[in-house]
């Protein structure tokens, strides 16, 4: 029998991944396909075999599972997590043995974009236009057109770029954002405060390319298929917010409870909410929890969930609205009524408040008893 | 030495072509000689095509098969304003088309609208080829910046049906500015302000080291030169019911030949103060007696009845630059393109807003298909400096309940971009989300344009605002939109490439395609060909004419005036003929075109025929 194949800084490919469930993966810097291949880390599947079952390529795999474990969310015996800054290196080449196929670009080239698209990952935004941050408005556009002119796609126009194409339309857009978020005085003055500091946080390796500012962003708004929006948007040049994917298992979990608490079973339905909360305590599910919680009867522990919710965000109106319901529920109509005036004045947009507000007025109104 | 890439400038009234040779963007004259080739497309009698300035110069006696300002027309639906507004004036016969788009119908066949822009872009093709020596395959065409998805699409398809590769559309203004900064070391602020045949569009750039930054664009697309010659037009209608009691808008061939001294006398009165308009044996009487049109026009009453027109285009300027906020005092140029900044009151109005004398470097009417073809030799790697940072002219969304336009892309967004935006559902247990594409400014998803829809399926069972679908639009340095709509949790996703239609289906393109390289267009050689026919045709008629209509036209100053200008045309068609000049032959037929029109007109008035 030939003795089994070698990866170059793992070893061999008989080794066991395994899934470190003890460790908190919220706000570390996973994608898609890096989440895939933890799916197929079960603990008994040897690392040649989870390679070929994620379907992607081998060394682009083998860049997520080495992702992995850098990041300690898996453990291969032998095995110890890199450097932060060794992983952006090793990154890169992962990405050209994917691409290599059908493009027309010579060497250099090739090379240019990787290390720029690698760089999207770390450091400022000043770094990404290749300033230092002191520099005025007009030194910074010089910088982005020298930039443009190295990474626009139109410079690369009727070549075959195969998936560079992307890359350079992905760091394009990032250095476009870079400069327009630089733009406005102010939020140039005061990030350029925090680089100093060493204040910033570093994005997801394979989503948004805007390095910072993530640090004070909220959660993603359920801005509904429907409703009126109701955060104010503070576009064109603030940076979006995006959610993190939250790990498989959470979100089946998550799912589960939803079943659940749609088809009636309303106790399951709270206990599995609990679960997902303890797991991931993100805003959506924790205000879900609440709302499990309220319709089940168990009004101590909505007060509890809803007020954590609102915690999470001082700015979600709707994480006050299901605390003012439940405080309604508790006949602590006053305190109600003051939370969604609270809620109303952070979002005067949200459409449901009105109405709420309506309704414990009028109980008010009849003499409803106060309890302390 | 790769294919040249040729710049296109598909204007309303003229048409232009450049190219980058010897590392400057020049324009190709026809072979008439004239740097602009007129934007009109005419099926003579005898089934010929005709592009150009024969095409012009046949207007006025085969109005109803002339087709002229089809761009106002492109990628529009049958029943909009616009179309119906070309209905009630223009001589030729707009029909609907099978997809409600606009088709007009020239004896008997009903063409679509790029095809007709197709046989305009093919003669430039054919110019620049004859030029160049050498096949031309490849081209960037300008656009006005307002133009939305389908006029985009429909120019494209336009550029098939013609056998060019349009490899990229550019705005005009964008065009002008890429010329007014080609090979000069520039870092500077510049506005471009591009009024043409029909419409207005205004654009401020950065130009630095080579690198052109769009950073506003905005217009109007129902304002320019045409509106400017309706006044004058109206202003005439008036004045000759006022004198004899007749409407002449009644009257389409009186309307054609008004439009045409409108038109002429508005671009004389940018020279002279004061210019003639006279219109011989115009119509007849209520006892068939001849009526003439002659009236003076002064400049200073053209600027009063055109002044809110003017103005209007200054407060669109004020308007882009406050949405931009940038101030007047940090544009450092004004760029003037299109033929209707010639005229006085305009450079006037545009230097006092800017405080700033508009630049005078450029050829208004040039400028645009030399910016074209810069951009064409840029994306070619022919000229390895230049880079056009272009944005996109509409903001672009997706429908939300209640009717709503959510915006994901802005407008003046530098290409290319990804935007994304996270949505959740409206109902319990909702098991799709429709994902409906919308382009434009309104809030109201319903005053926006559709440019596509798609639903994402297979959302699993939750309650209403728990899950979370995040819509991505990306869009490349051509502007192509796609958009994608993933579960935020299932990873599950569905995704739409956003082709505009131009109201064409594939199969109707491929099928012009194929008709025009089968039936082909009038070459270069055919066109002089029927150049000369067409001038001895004239000739012969006017012969044959001459005794009766002398007879007829009686014995006034104006008769006499008319009659030696009849003599004189004959003359010149005589000479153009044994000459070979071609632009000598046209200018004939010109001339020729106006007395047989003159003459047929006394005829009619008169009862002789």
């Amino acid at each position: 029998m030939p003795e089994p194949r070698s990866i170059p800084g793992i070893g061999s490919v008989s080794l066991i991944p395994t899934p470190r469930l003890d460790v908190d993966l919220t706000g570390v810097a996973l994608g898609p396909e890096d989440y895939f291949v933890l799916t197929r880390c079960d603990g008994k599947t040897p690392i040649g075999i989870v390679l070929q079952l994620t379907g992607l390529p081998e060394a682009r795999a083998l860049a997520c599972l080495v992702h992995l474990i850098d990041v300690g969310a898996v453990h291969v015996p032998g095995v110890k997590p890199r450097s932060r800054v060794a992983q952006r290196v090793a990154a890169a080449p992962a990405f050209r043995v994917s691409m290599m196929e059908d493009c027309d670009l010579v060497p250099e080239e090739c090379e240019r974009i990787e290390a720029k698209l690698a760089s999207l990952s770390s450091g400022s935004m000043f770094e990404l236009l290749g300033v230092p941050p002191e520099t005025g408005t007009r030194d910074r556009q010089r910088a982005f057109w020298a930039q443009s002119k190295l990474f626009h796609p139109d410079r690369f126009h009727g070549r075959q770029l195969g998936s560079y194409g992307a890359a350079l339309a992905q760091i394009f857009d990032a250095l476009r954002e870079a400069y327009e978020f630089l733009d406005d005085d102010d939020r140039c003055a005061d990030y350029r405060r925090r680089v100093r500091d060493g204040r910033y946080v570093e994005p997801p390796l394979h989503s948004a390319p805007i390095p910072a500012v993530s640090l004070n962003m909220s959660p993603a708004r359920g801005e509904r298929f429907g409703a009126e929006s109701s955060a104010p948007r503070d576009r064109p040049t603030a940076p979006r917010p995006r959610p993190t994917v939250p790990p498989a298992r959470v979100a089946e979990l998550f799912e589960r409870a939803c079943h659940h608490e749609v088809t009636g079973e309303l106790k399951l339905a709270v206990d599995e909410y609990l679960q997902v909360v303890r797991l991931d305590p993100k805003l959506r599910f924790v205000r879900r929890a609440a709302v499990a919680a309220l319709k089940v009867g168990e009004l101590a522990l909505a007060e509890e969930l809803s007020r954590r919710a609102v915690a999470i965000d001082l700015e979600d109106s709707n994480s006050r609205r299901v605390l003012a319901r439940v405080l309604h529920e508790r006949g602590r109509n006053s305190e109600a009524l003051a939370e969604l005036e609270e809620a109303r004045r952070v979002d005067p947009a949200n459409p449901f408040l009105d109405g709420e507000v309506l309704k414990i007025r009028s109980a008010i109104a009849v003499g409803g008893p106060e309890t302390p | 030495m790769s294919q040249p890439v040729i710049g296109i400038d598909l204007g309303t009234t003229n048409s232009c072509v450049a190219v980058l040779e010897d590392g400057a963007p020049v324009v190709i004259p026809n072979r008439g000689g004239y740097r602009t080739t007129p934007s009109m497309v005419a099926l003579a009698d005898n089934g010929r095509r005709l592009v150009g300035h024969i095409a012009k110069r046949q207007a006025i006696t085969n109005a109803e098969n002339t087709v002229y300002a089809a761009k106002r027309l492109i990628g529009r639906k049958f029943d909009s304003p616009v179309v119906r507004s070309v209905i009630e004036t223009a001589p030729y016969r707009v029909v609907e088309g099978p997809g409600g788009d606009v088709r007009i119908d020239l004896r008997g066949t009903a063409h679509s609208i790029p095809e007709i822009s197709a046989f305009i872009l093919a003669e430039m093709k054919v110019v620049a080829e004859e030029h160049l020596g050498c096949p031309v395959t490849k081209a960037v065409v300008t656009v006005p910046a307002y133009f939305n998805d389908g006029q985009r699409q429909a120019t494209k398809d336009a550029g098939r049906i013609a056998g060019l590769d349009v490899i990229r559309i550019i705005n005009e203004p964008t065009a002008a500015a890429l010329a007014y900064g080609f090979g000069r070391d520039l870092e500077r602020r510049v506005a471009v302000f591009d009024l043409g045949g029909g419409t207005f569009d205004i654009s401020v750039l950065a130009i630095g080291g080579s690198v052109y930054e769009v950073i506003a664009t905005s217009g109007d697309s129902y304002l320019g030169g045409e509106d400017f010659d309706r006044r004058v037009i109206d202003w005439l209608v008036a004045g000759f019911q006022e004198e004899h009691g007749i409407d002449l808008r009644a009257d389409k061939m009186a309307l054609q030949r008004l439009k045409d001294v409108a038109e002429r006398a508005r671009c004389e009165l940018s020279g002279v103060k004061e210019t003639e308009i006279n219109l011989p044996f115009l119509t007849s009487g209520p006892d068939r007696e001849a009526l003439h049109l002659q009236r003076t026009l002064t400049r200073s009453v053209l600027e009063a009845m055109t002044a809110d027109l003017i103005e209007r285009t200054i407060t669109i300027c004020e308007r882009t630059l406050a949405e931009a906020e940038i101030g007047r005092e940090e544009i450092h140029d004004v760029v003037l393109v299109g033929g209707m900044t010639r005229m006085p009151k305009i450079q006037e109005r545009v230097a006092a807003y800017f405080e700033l004398e508009p630049c005078k470097g450029v050829h208004p009417e040039e400028v645009v298909a030399m910016g074209a073809a810069v951009q064409g030799a840029a994306l070619a790697g022919e000229e390895r400096h230049v880079l056009l940072l272009d944005v996109t002219p509409h903001s672009l969304g997706v429908m939300i309940m209640g009717g709503l336009c959510h915006r994901i892309v802005d407008q003046n967004t530098t290409l290319p971009t990804s935007r994304s935006h996270v949505f959740t559902t409206i109902k319990d247990n909702q098991k799709t989300v429709k994902v409906l594409v919308l382009q434009g400014e309104s809030d109201r998803g319903d005053e926006n344009e559709l440019l596509g829809e798609f639903s994402l399926g297979g959302i699993r069972q939750a309650p209403k605002g728990e899950v979370e679908i995040e819509v991505t639009f990306s869009l490349s340095a051509d502007g192509i939109l796609s958009v994608t709509a993933r579960d935020l949790e299932t990873g599950r996703e569905q995704s739409l490439t956003v082709s505009a239609t131009s109201g064409l289906s594939e199969d109707e393109i491929l099928r012009m395609i194929a008709a025009h390289q089968d039936g082909g267009l009038a070459g270069q050689e055919e066109a002089d060909y029927a150049r000369r026919q067409a001038v001895r045709r004239m000739l012969t008629e006017v012969g044959a004419l001459f005794t009766k209509v002398d007879e007829a036209i009686g014995d006034s100053n104006h008769a006499r005036e008319a009659m030696d200008r009849a003599r004189d045309g004959c003359e010149r068609g005589r000479t153009a003929l044994e000459g070979g000049d071609a632009k000598a032959l046209g200018e004939a037929s010109d001339a020729l075109e106006r007395t047989l029109g003159m003459f047929r007109g006394v005829l009619a008035r008169t009862g002789t025929v």
